[in-house]
């Protein structure tokens, strides 16, 4: 309790240096928590971006088509009235979609290119996937009512030099293996920002690449929108008992996108290093304060084991001044955070892609508590580990030598 | 009660070898008011500081109560000198941080058991004893020299310890304080029974005691007794 006493009051002994190693350790506690929030505000914001224009919450493809995914084969495909009737009774589930996901060639007089089809149902798509309006360049996403019309990626646009309005003629091989060809209008143009997005990918109404390729009634894929409430794992493990007499694959969003994964990992061992970077500043700062202190009170450290304080006494004294400025620091650091991301939350930072000139989507730093006590406890092992050493070289010194010191 | 026998204390100065003490032998009694004088660098500090267990001999043994202090380690020499010997020193070395009270408190540190309210009764009665009563709350940055050190001889007797170890305990002082300092510290030696050895290069504040022990070049040149009263 003495060492404790003697501990507190000494942070407040040289208000200049406690100040200094506070506000590294403030600075280091505040920039982990800020990067870890927009971090994970960036990774919610996109993992959202996906499911919302592109995979949905679950999809439901027939056994073998995901491992078949680059022929884009449409024999392995679902009679989608099977799909309705099997979920007519379902809860937990707000709007299921269909769609046919095929390869095609669209031609223009003067060019020629690869398309990545895919054929929605537009009313029920844009139910689960909301922001393919969001993404227009030039023009307008298809609307329920539209036939024979088309909205391309603009890197596929910019091959084929068409301008809204403009017809292209499709060809594609029906599921039968007869090519056949339809003529398009371009409704719009549009981009994405998502990691591995298809740079041939263009969008059809489902009846037109049903008639096309003959697949009526028939889709390769079908999306669905699960209620908010509901835990997706539990919806798919019911559908799963549901469809067990189907040869279906349903999968989670996360099972099918897993470069989101790659993603967040990568980003986790970004914000990793720079925590360590952080550490690193944090633990010199410290240590070279702690080294200084020692220093300045050896004739004191003398003092204490004159009158009778041993090794062990010495060492937490030191220790336990590091540990309060470790606290300090880190609960200041924890609170000007939270404050920071909290309002950053509520304005939102524009995240620009490269050459983009609007901001491709807003990012909302999120507070994690469990960073906010992981930041705590950096900044606490931080101050104690550095404050180890100095502490370590005061217990051992000779008390006649120290005594000797002015 | 404490038996210094043919002690020397040898220190490496770069590579030169300082003989600071050469053969030293002495006795000291319980209640006595031993002075260790002698021009500077003469071992009075060494001297101290082996009998303090602060330092061990070169050669030659330190008894204290029957035991070869020499054969301690660390642990076992810092728990005598915090239960069986009392320091005043020189430049006071209160703790800055910590008011009258708890600078005398700070020496039961490792006294897990011992009664709270017998360790108020023992600090505050020195205090007074002292002189400092109202000065409880007051940190050693709001004392005057004088004050520090009755300050330092209450958390020299707080424990009662068996000896007192004032090194040039009046060198910071003026001589008027200085004087009022070696009369507390006669005053308490009497009441209390405490030993006390204290080293000093002032002929005047050696006449406080009643034994004197006049070093010369790391040994014993004179050594005389007298009634102080």
């Amino acid at each position: 309790m003495k060492i404790l006493k003697i501990a507190i009051r000494n942070i407040t002994r040289n208000k200049r240096r406690t100040t200094i190693t506070v506000i590294t350790i403030v600075i280091g506690v505040f920039v982990i928590i800020l990067a870890k929030g927009i971090i994970k505000g960036f990774q919610n914001e996109t993992i959202v971006q996906m499911i919302e224009t592109r995979t949905g919450d679950i999809q439901i493809h027939k056994v073998g088509y995901r491992e078949t995914l680059d022929i884009l084969p449409l024999d392995l495909s679902i009679d989608f009235n099977d799909v309705l009737n099997g979920m007519s009774d379902s809860k937990g589930i707000k709007e299921i979609s269909g769609r046919i996901l095929f390869s095609g060639q669209l031609t223009t007089q003067e060019e020629s290119a690869l398309l990545y089809g895919k054929a929605i149902d537009v009313a029920k798509e844009l139910a689960i996937c909301p922001r393919l309006n969001d993404n227009m360049d030039l023009g307008e996403f298809l609307t329920p009512e539209d036939r024979k019309k088309i909205v391309l990626n603009k890197d596929l646009n910019k091959k084929l030099g068409l301008e809204i309005g403009n017809s292209v003629l499709l060809f594609a091989t029906s599921k039968a293996g007869a090519i056949n060809a339809t003529e398009l209008i371009l409704k719009g143009v549009f981009h994405s920002d998502l990691p591995d997005s298809n740079k041939n990918l263009g969008y059809i109404p489902l009846r037109d690449a049903q008639e096309l390729l003959l697949m009526d009634g028939i889709v390769t894929e079908v999306v669905l929108k699960k209620e908010g409430s509901y835990d997706i794992n539990q919806t798919v493990a019911e559908m799963k008992n549901k469809f067990s007499g189907y040869d279906y694959e349903i999968n989670t969003w996360q099972e099918i996108e897993q470069s989101i994964d790659r993603m967040v990992e990568s980003q986790n061992l970004l914000s990793g290093a720079v925590s360590v970077i952080l550490f690193v500043i944090v633990f010199s700062t410290v240590m070279n304060t702690m080294l200084m202190v020692v220093l300045e009170r050896t004739n004191e450290i003398g003092t204490l084991m004159a009158i009778g304080f041993k090794r062990k006494h010495i060492l937490s004294l030191f220790l336990l001044e590091g540990f309060f400025k470790g606290i300090i620091g880190g609960i200041i650091g924890a609170i000007v955070a939270t404050i920071v991301v909290f309002s950053l939350n509520t304005i939102g930072i524009p995240f620009y892609m490269p050459g983009s000139t609007e901001a491709s989507f807003i990012i909302k730093p999120e507070i994690d508590l469990k960073i906010i006590l992981l930041a705590l406890l950096f900044s606490i092992g931080a101050a104690v580990l550095a404050s180890l050493y100095p502490a370590n070289r005061g217990s051992k010194m000779d008390p006649v030598e120290a005594l000797r010191s002015v | 009660m404490i038996s210094v026998q043919n002690v020397t204390k040898d220190y490496k100065l770069g590579k030169t070898i300082v003989k600071a003490l050469r053969g030293v032998s002495l006795d000291i009694d319980h209640g006595g008011f031993s002075c260790i004088s002698g021009p500077s660098g003469c071992g009075k500090s060494t001297l101290l500081n082996l009998i303090g267990c602060l330092d061990k001999p070169t050669t030659g043994k330190v008894i204290i109560d029957d035991e070869d202090v020499g054969k301690l380690n660390k642990n076992q020499l810092a728990e005598i000198r915090n239960k069986k010997i009392g320091f005043i020193f020189q430049s006071f070395n209160l703790i800055p941080v910590l008011n009258v009270y708890e600078n005398i408190e700070m020496v039961f540190m490792s006294w897990k058991d011992f009664p709270k309210e017998e360790m108020y009764k023992r600090i505050t009665s020195l205090i007074e004893e002292v002189g400092l009563k109202d000065y409880l709350k007051h940190k050693p940055g709001e004392l005057s020299g004088g004050q520090m050190q009755r300050v330092s001889i209450a958390r020299a007797l707080v424990t009662k310890p068996q000896v007192v170890l004032a090194d040039e305990p009046t060198a910071n002082l003026d001589s008027k304080t200085s004087y009022k300092i070696l009369e507390i510290m006669v005053d308490l030696n009497k009441r209390h029974n405490t030993t006390f050895i204290f080293s000093t290069h002032d002929p005047i504040v050696s006449g406080y005691a009643n034994r004197n022990i006049e070093l010369f070049d790391g040994a014993i040149k004179s050594e005389d007794f007298k009634n102080r009263d």
